[in-house]
């Protein structure tokens, strides 16, 4: 289990990184909202923030530039939310080193 | 909640569809109106909405036309979602908040050509009813459409396999949030691409004496898919409730029940630029307020028993409570949805949820959606 402190500071890692995205996002999509207007867990595509296929590929550059992790255009799973891609990164950062 | 009887379909307010189909099923008392928690079991039905096609009854949705010269401004000052710009045939889901802030529904919003249909969940559906007669001016007028049309809802990973069999043109020309009026023996019906749970969705409205006809002709379609044999049952509320939060699709009784929009983290249905609807100033004052709490969720493996209410930790400190909690059959594991603080409000991290017994159980907070709809993988052909 984890330390109150290690607690807090494992999730403003997380919180940091999934703030991070949210800006890419607004940022490479010339989105005029503020990004913290993003939650975590909404839906990126369709009804959620509304993107579609064209803005997936722009992200799939925008993360591999930013976080230097690669995106396959066959996972499109993993624009489920914000959390999904933060997932991703971690995860994929993680085997890479 | 009961199995059904005479007792409970007399209490309750029922569609003809609903009373005939309560017989066969446990009913749920939704603010008054009745509703099929379970016909079969909630983790078999589950399994049709995941695997097949689920077929739901929704005729206890509220379903308010509203109509005359002043339509679109009306129900614009009453949403949370721009509306001013959103085509005929089709829909999007907003917020309809108080002049407090608070959430009263989620609704369905239908952009018909001289009218819109507002689609309202059961438990809310007086109270929306309550609120837009007592904001309604003179240039509009409100019919309810629940005195004469019942709504059915299908959905799973074949249901556009289905509703290729009511409409008379390619299924995969309807978009997502779409909706047509199409003739279905003979009587005009409204036919809507939109669902729940992630998975091929869609809803048709039907006149009353129709609902029961439809209702068996859906449930007979069978068709082989390779060596699945795709089926049609019904599917109640617990099992689609279940399939929901599974997507993170938010439900009036869950994120509406006294949260704010911040805490249930329903922003998403909200326009960021728009500022005239009711309950604007209240939300933006909500958010921002500090030290805050919102909704994360989150899995559990262990088989102690978990409950609403039940406090959530972080290393001995409070930092909030359990506010869901289903089975998740595709997860083999609890899952649920916990208020906390802001601070460890996120995805990935280790808490403990401490039952009425006292004993610890370790929850995992997790990123939505926390199952991936099998209609993600499946094209329609």
């Amino acid at each position: 289990m984890n330390t109150y402190e290690a607690g807090f500071a494992q999730a403003a890692e997380r919180m940091a990184l999934t703030s991070k995205i949210k800006e890419i996002i607004v940022q490479r999509l010339d989105m005029d909202i503020d990004p913290a207007f993003i939650t975590d867990d909404q839906p990126i595509f369709g009804r959620g923030l509304g993107l579609d296929s064209i803005d997936a590929l722009e992200l799939l550059v925008a993360i591999e530039d930013e976080f230097g992790v690669t995106i396959f255009d066959d996972n499109m799973a993993v624009f489920g939310s914000v959390n999904k891609v933060a997932d991703y990164i971690v995860s994929n950062t993680k085997a890479a080193s | 909640m009961m199995k059904s009887g005479d007792h409970m379909i007399n209490v309750l307010n029922m569609s003809e569809l609903t009373k005939s189909l309560a017989e066969h099923g446990v009913l749920r008392d939704e603010s008054g109106y009745g509703v099929i928690a379970t016909f079969q079991g909630a983790e078999h039905e589950y399994h049709t909405l995941r695997n097949h096609v689920g077929l739901i009854d929704l005729s206890a949705s509220g379903l308010y036309l509203i109509s005359g010269g002043d339509f679109v401004e009306f129900v614009s000052s009453l949403l949370t979602k721009d509306i001013e710009f959103l085509d005929i045939e089709k829909t999007v889901t907003s917020l309809m908040l108080d002049e407090d802030g608070q959430i009263i529904d989620m609704v369905s919003v239908y952009r018909l050509e001289q009218a819109i249909l507002i689609e309202t969940s059961a438990a809310r559906r007086d109270q929306v009813g309550a609120w837009l007669a007592e904001r309604k001016s003179d240039g509009v007028e409100i019919e309810n459409w629940n005195a004469s049309r019942t709504m059915i809802g299908f959905e799973g990973p074949y249901a556009w396999k289905l509703a290729q069999t009511i409409v008379p043109f390619d299924i995969s020309s309807v978009p997502y949030q779409a909706f047509v009026e199409i003739e279905l023996e003979d009587e005009q019906i409204v036919f809507i691409r939109s669902g729940f749970t992630g998975e091929y969705g869609y809803k048709i409205i039907v006149p009353h004496h129709q609902a029961m006809s439809t209702w068996s002709q859906l449930k007979e379609w069978e068709e082989e898919e390779g060596e699945l044999e795709i089926k049609v049952e019904p599917v109640g509320l617990e099992a689609l409730e279940i399939a929901m939060l599974e997507v993170r699709q938010p439900r009036a009784q869950v994120e509406g029940n006294g949260l704010t929009v911040y805490e249930a983290a329903v922003q998403w249905f909200v326009s960021y630029h728009k500022e005239e609807y009711v309950g604007y100033n209240a939300l933006q004052q909500q958010l921002q307020q500090e030290n805050k709490q919102h909704l994360v969720g989150f899995t559990a493996v262990n088989t102690l028993t978990l409950e609403i209410g039940n406090a959530v930790m972080l290393s001995s400190n409070k930092v909030g409570h359990i506010v869901q909690i289903v089975y998740s059959p595709t997860l083999e594991k609890k899952l649920g949805l916990a208020l906390l603080d802001d601070a460890c409000a996120v995805s990935g991290i280790e808490l403990e949820g401490i039952n009425e017994a006292g004993e610890s159980v370790v929850l995992h907070t997790v990123s939505s959606p926390y199952v991936l709809p099998k209609s993600w993988s499946i094209k329609m052909i």
